[in-house]
């Protein structure tokens, strides 16, 4: 594993207490990351599922991106929901049928990319904060 | 309804040091908004914007969590912030 990505770990576990966080290594150094028993706001039903993401070996001057919910996740809030399935709608950003990478979970995908992503000030615990943030506005 | 203690009566408009983005800012009250938090970065010259996410950082025994422009927090010397600009749907 990277030195960068090891850290990035450090940072997530620290700043995640209380979570578990499950890792499985990829072969060029990264590592694909679970969140168990994340909190997602009133408007996604179950209201808590794991989050899962993949660091890449050049982090930290790679984005963390996209993101994985569990698929038994439906929308139930009053905004929109423009992304069509008949497992239910979901927001913008979010898509069914997708699954998460080293751990081979069905899942969700939730695609929100950082295009002015400060990488001195950025990490994938930040990262993930934002994806949450997201989730629990929509 | 309980009085006032004595700390909160000392910490009520004091300055504190706080960090962001690893940036010492200096806050003109103790007990702040995320907006305040952030104007008072910018300010100071912290190169963020008032509408980037703030995150308040970890400490032992509370995980890291983000801040609303609109939500009171209390803040201490010890509070460590980061501001990061949001994503855009992809």
């Amino acid at each position: 594993m990277k030195p960068g990505v090891e850290f990035a770990l450090k940072q997530l576990r620290e700043g995640l207490q209380g979570h578990e966080v499950r890792i499985k290594e990829d072969a060029d150094g990264g590592v694909f990351v679970i969140v168990d028993n994340v909190a997602l706001g009133r408007s996604l039903a179950p209201a808590r599922s794991w989050v899962g993401f993949q660091i890449t070996w050049p982090y930290p001057d790679a984005d963390v991106y996209p993101h994985f919910i569990g698929p038994e996740v439906r929308y139930v809030g009053k905004g929109g929901a423009p992304t069509i399935h008949p497992d239910g709608n979901l927001p913008t950003s979010m898509t069914r049928g997708a699954t998460m990478p080293g751990f081979d979970l069905p899942a969700i995908q939730v695609s929100r990319r950082s295009n002015r992503r400060n990488p001195d000030t950025d990490t994938a615990l930040q990262k993930l904060l934002r994806v949450i943030e997201f989730l629990r506005s929509r | 309804m309980a009085s006032e203690t004595e700390l909160e009566s000392e910490m009520r408009g004091t300055r504190v040091a706080v960090s962001v983005n690893t940036k010492p800012v200096t806050l003109t009250n103790h007990r702040v908004t995320g907006l305040e938090i952030k104007q008072a970065a910018i300010a100071q010259g912290v190169e963020i914007q008032e509408d980037f996410l703030l995150t308040l950082e970890a400490e032992p025994g509370r995980p890291a969590r983000t801040i609303g422009d609109n939500e009171t927090i209390t803040v201490t010397k010890h509070s460590v912030f980061t501001a990061n600009d949001v994503d855009d749907d992809s």
